[in-house]
């Protein structure tokens, strides 16, 4: 399978709170740090990290939707290869016809004044894909029917729906333009469990079938692991481990994302909550920070080299991408089980 | 269940005002917290999990009423007081409130106020309730603050809710409702807003605080998982009722009411990834309030919906055990259905 999308070097930096009213901004906060990954044609990856790691930053800067610092994102879809950080207002409008993003909350990302049919028609008409509402109204039909609308629900407004139905407009508003690439954006953690579930397969289904690549984007570990095929795991805007589902739950490699595993509550009464647990909270990150961002809070950290070098993410035994300066000496546990 | 409560609340009905009409929210609402224990509610946004919660404090907005019911509960003196019969704005219930039944919200940056420091806002629990000088009242609201973890709590005293990050807040808020050491802690959804990591710190915490303080806890959540390392007794609520109540192990592991089985089966298992990639939800939706059924509340989703049974009112109690009941035609045919084997037998 070859890549899609191919991340190099990417870096976004938002401005530091300024010191008094009229003094000098502060350092930049770096928001994803440095990050290259590639997603492959057809793959689901998973992106899970604690709020204020930098995976919404990041996918945001995917589409431009945030303009990066620094670094390249390139996209080899059907329609050649180009690279999205270099084109211009107009030829982005355009790639964004292949890369479409779902968000969290279906409340505020659907215009309340406009009907779920304008909503779901309107990217067709605006890329003049159709030339009117007449027009567009057949792949309409076709994608709601796909993503569970009843063709009488297309002329009601968002109010008159449920958080979940109003998630599926949301997909389908994506899908919609029949885009190789989706970004979804914690789309189910504003559902109730049970629509959760309905959701979640409306994705799957959707993937296979119109074979998508996904960035699946999200807080939780479970969810993630059974919509995608690779998770990567961020730390402060760095992407610390990247690797096959199966395998990073197995044997996870870096010292957080055991932390992060050992944090899941089971769903067994007698099972112990916690068994390698981490204690306090992250810390910022900036330019002024050295070694490994994980450190203050990792239990096998080091004195001297975890405090002083920054960790880059290589190659460890088979395939397995980690930034730990111990990963090929420390046994983390995961769950053998599966 | 036994008499050996703290807190019972006896078919507790809530209504809503909407314009001219009253509806239902919580409707013949029965369950008994006991000394120690950790009883859980469980359900869906709008299952009214937190209009119970709140009704025990006597914090319900306007417009909601309570139309019905009673909430006995075992007071200091071993009084058994009405929450219902008191006067919401009086004193007996402000007695009551925080010295004796403390409460964790959601939301912690919304529940602390932004203008007053942490402290300051302890420090207020401690003034109405104990009779505490004011170098006395600082020294107990530190020492609450450095057991519920605060690095630095001589610091954090004088700090305002901004200068917190969200699972210190919560860790604050947990100090503020447990100083006066409540025989009753009432924690609603106290982890939904904070990450997996923090989650399990303030799940930790709070588990050992309730141990060390032997104080009950009624915690509202919706995530299993949270649930099965925190309760003792665990009740599943549907559209205002309760629909099966019992210890958590037996609804976990033998859950018997269709829409616990859905909504167990629902979410996403540790032990099946790899294994599929569907999940099983319930299909369907929860019904509008303004549309809520005659009969079980669940029937229009339910896979063993019986006509002419189900959707005629809601079904009775059965026991499975002594403390596992399941409100259920379906599982009220089959066990009476075994029952009368037996019989026969």
């Amino acid at each position: 399978m070859s890549n899609l999308i191919e991340v190099e070097n990417l870096t976004v930096e938002f401005s530091g709170p300024s010191k008094g009213l009229f003094g000098k901004k502060g350092t930049p906060i770096t928001a994803v740090d440095d990050v290259s990954l590639y997603i492959k044609k057809g793959e689901a990856l998973g992106l899970v990290g604690e709020s204020g790691s930098g995976k919404t930053t990041f996918g945001r800067a995917l589409l431009r939707l945030q303009e990066p610092t620094s670094g390249q994102v390139k996209m080899h879809g059907q329609s050649g290869s180009k690279v999205i950080t270099d084109l211009d207002a107009k030829s982005l409008r355009k790639a964004w016809q292949e890369m479409q993003m779902v968000f969290q909350d279906p409340q505020s990302s659907l215009n309340p004044r406009m009907t779920v049919m304008d909503s779901i028609a309107e990217s067709l008409i605006v890329n003049g894909l159709a030339k009117n509402m007449e027009a567009a109204k057949p792949r309409v039909l076709e994608v709601a029917q796909s993503c569970g609308l009843s063709v009488d629900q297309l002329s009601r407004y968002p109010h008159a729906f449920s958080g979940g139905q109003r998630q599926r407009i949301s997909i389908a508003r994506a899908l919609v333009m029949q885009p190789e690439f989706i970004i979804c954006d914690e789309p189910v953690s504003a559902l109730d469990v049970s629509i959760q579930a309905q959701i979640l397969n409306l994705l799957i289904d959707q993937q296979q079938e119109l074979d998508l690549t996904l960035l699946f984007i999200s807080h939780d570990l479970i969810v993630v692991a059974y919509i995608c095929d690779r998770i990567a795991v961020m730390y402060l805007g760095n992407i610390i481990e990247i690797a096959p589902t199966k395998d990073l739950f197995k044997l996870p490699l870096h010292p957080y994302t055991e932390a992060l595993m050992s944090a899941i509550p089971s769903d067994d009464p007698d099972q112990q909550l916690m068994q390698a647990g981490i204690s306090g909270e992250a810390i910022g990150n900036d330019a002024t920070r050295q070694g490994c961002l994980f450190a203050p809070r990792c239990q096998y950290a080091d004195k001297d080299k975890c405090q002083n070098v920054k960790p880059p993410l290589t190659e460890v035994n088979n395939n397995r991408l980690v930034a730990c300066h111990y990963a090929d000496k420390l046994t983390l546990n995961g769950f053998e089980t599966i | 269940m036994s008499d050996d409560y703290l807190l019972k609340v006896e078919d507790l009905t809530i209504s809503l005002d909407v314009d001219k009409a009253s509806i239902p929210i919580v409707e013949g609402v029965n369950f008994a917290i006991k000394p120690g224990r950790v009883f859980a509610l469980v359900g869906e946004s709008g299952s009214g999990k937190t209009i119970v919660s709140l009704s025990i404090l006597r914090l319900l907005g306007k417009g909601v009423r309570i139309t019905g019911g009673k909430i006995l509960f075992k007071d200091n003196n071993g009084k058994t007081v009405d929450i219902l019969k008191l006067n919401p704005k009086g004193k007996d219930i402000q007695a009551i409130r925080a010295a004796q039944i403390g409460m964790i919200f959601q939301e912690p940056m919304s529940s602390f106020s932004p203008v007053h420091t942490i402290g300051n806002q302890i420090e207020e629990v401690v003034n109405l309730h104990l009779d505490l000088d004011k170098k006395q009242a600082r020294q107990k609201c530190i020492e609450m603050l450095g057991k519920v973890g605060i690095v630095n709590p001589e610091r954090a005293f004088d700090q305002y809710p901004f200068e917190f990050s969200g699972g210190m807040r919560q860790r604050a808020m947990i100090a503020r409702a447990m100083i006066c050491n409540p025989k009753l802690l009432i924690a609603d959804e106290p982890t939904t807003a904070l990450d997996v990591t923090i989650q399990a710190q303030i799940l930790k915490l709070m588990k050992n605080l309730q141990n060390e303080l032997n104080m009950a806890n009624l915690f509202i959540s919706h995530n299993i998982g949270v649930i099965a390392q925190i309760a003792d007794d665990v009740a599943i609520m549907y559209m205002g009722k309760i629909v099966e109540q019992g210890p958590v192990r037996d609804i976990l592991r033998k859950p018997q009411h269709p829409y616990t089985k859905g909504l167990l089966r629902a979410i996403p298992h540790l032990a099946d990834i790899g294994r599929s990639r569907r999940l099983e939800p319930i299909a369907g939706s929860v019904p509008n309030l303004f549309e809520r059924p005659n009969g079980c509340p669940f029937a229009a989703r339910c896979s063993q919906f019986i006509e002419n049974i189900c959707d005629r009112g809601f079904p009775e109690k059965t026991k499975l055990s002594p403390d596992h009941s399941v409100f259920c035609y379906a599982v009220a045919q089959d066990v009476n259905g075994s029952q009368m084997q037996e019989v026969v037998a």
